[in-house]
């Protein structure tokens, strides 16, 4: 049996404000880790579209190189089969160009896809659970406070009531 | 100009130009791809710090628990308010519950990025990459010996 009456208010002060600190901080920290996969995933995907503009303007200059090599061939006198052989080659430099850059456009899209599949859910997990404990901190906080000082008041009211001086 | 088959000086600079143009695209490709491979590979250095830094919080949290909650059982106090303290306490231990379950979900993802979740992508990337760029380089190259075998015939004819 405890020599307390109903509590030790000091250490329930104490109780009070390491919970109410130890919440705060645990969510403080846990908004920086989000912040910080958040940060890496976009760095990340933005690299990645960065890289995806860069196929398509390489895309865009094959294209215009080949514009410029096939004018001219144009302008040169050339006939027989070896110029239909000319025409067939860039055809299939242009198609090869075109494969190529397509594969790493495909390549990157998957990337980003399966990043975004893995660490989107998890941001938005850890939104709704920080979201949820910045108001369970403050609430705890608050019912511990309110029954604190509502036990501090009883105890007072106990020790000093009905006391009848001789 | 009157020409028998072809310029053969016009068709030498046009070989050239088409066989820097693969040249080109192989490399710009190729760096393309390397670049992909880089961000990739700083992408899961990150994580890996991450997920380290993800566990460390996830074990100290528990250990906080732990003592927080042994230190409220320890406490003594009886009554309603103790029952409501009681409820505040469980609410908050929801809350952290919470906050551990989304670092955990973090270290599940984050562990299959380091133990190499992307590097099939990458591998297939980088392979197609390379394919497309020897292909294109193959049929610039071609040409130019294509030319040279016009060439070739000419001055067979040419000069006997």
């Amino acid at each position: 049996m405890s020599d307390f009456t109903g509590a030790d208010l000091d250490q329930l002060d104490q109780l009070a404000a390491q919970f109410a600190t130890a919440g705060a901080e645990m969510s403080g920290r846990a908004g920086e880790l989000r912040t910080k996969i958040s940060s890496a995933v976009s760095t990340f995907e933005s690299t990645l579209s960065g890289l995806q503009t860069d196929a398509s303007a390489l895309t865009a200059q094959m294209n215009t190189e080949m514009g410029a090599v096939r004018s001219q061939a144009d302008g040169v006198q050339w006939t027989g089969a070896n110029r239909a052989g000319f025409d067939g080659d860039l055809n299939s430099f242009s198609s090869a160009v075109q494969t190529g850059t397509s594969q790493i456009d495909a390549g990157v899209v998957d990337i980003k896809a399966q990043v975004d599949n893995r660490f989107t859910p998890v941001l938005g997990e850890f939104s709704a659970a920080l979201d949820k404990s910045a108001s369970g901190v403050n609430d705890a906080t608050v019912t511990m406070k309110t029954a604190v000082d509502a036990q501090r008041t009883n105890l007072d009211q106990a020790a000093n009531v009905g006391w009848t001086s001789a | 100009m009157v020409s028998v088959g072809g310029d053969l000086a016009a068709m030498s600079a046009l070989a050239s130009r088409f066989a820097s143009a693969g040249e080109t695209f192989q490399s710009q490709s190729s760096s393309i791809a390397s670049r992909v491979d880089r961000a990739l590979q700083e992408f899961v250095a990150e994580m890996r710090g991450l997920d380290a830094e993800a566990r460390a919080l996830a074990d100290e949290i528990t250990a906080e628990m732990v003592r927080l909650n042994g230190q409220a059982q320890s406490t003594t106090w009886t009554g309603s308010n103790r029952t409501a303290m009681d409820a505040a306490v469980a609410a908050l231990d929801d809350d952290i519950v919470a906050i551990k379950g989304a670092i955990e979900g973090f270290m599940g993802e984050a562990s299959t990025v380091v133990n190499g979740a992307l590097t099939t992508e990458m591998t297939e990337l980088r392979s197609n990459t390379e394919k497309s760029g020897g292909a294109a380089l193959d049929v610039a190259t071609g040409f130019a010996r294509s030319v040279e075998g016009q060439r070739a015939s000419f001055d067979s004819v040419m000069n006997g």
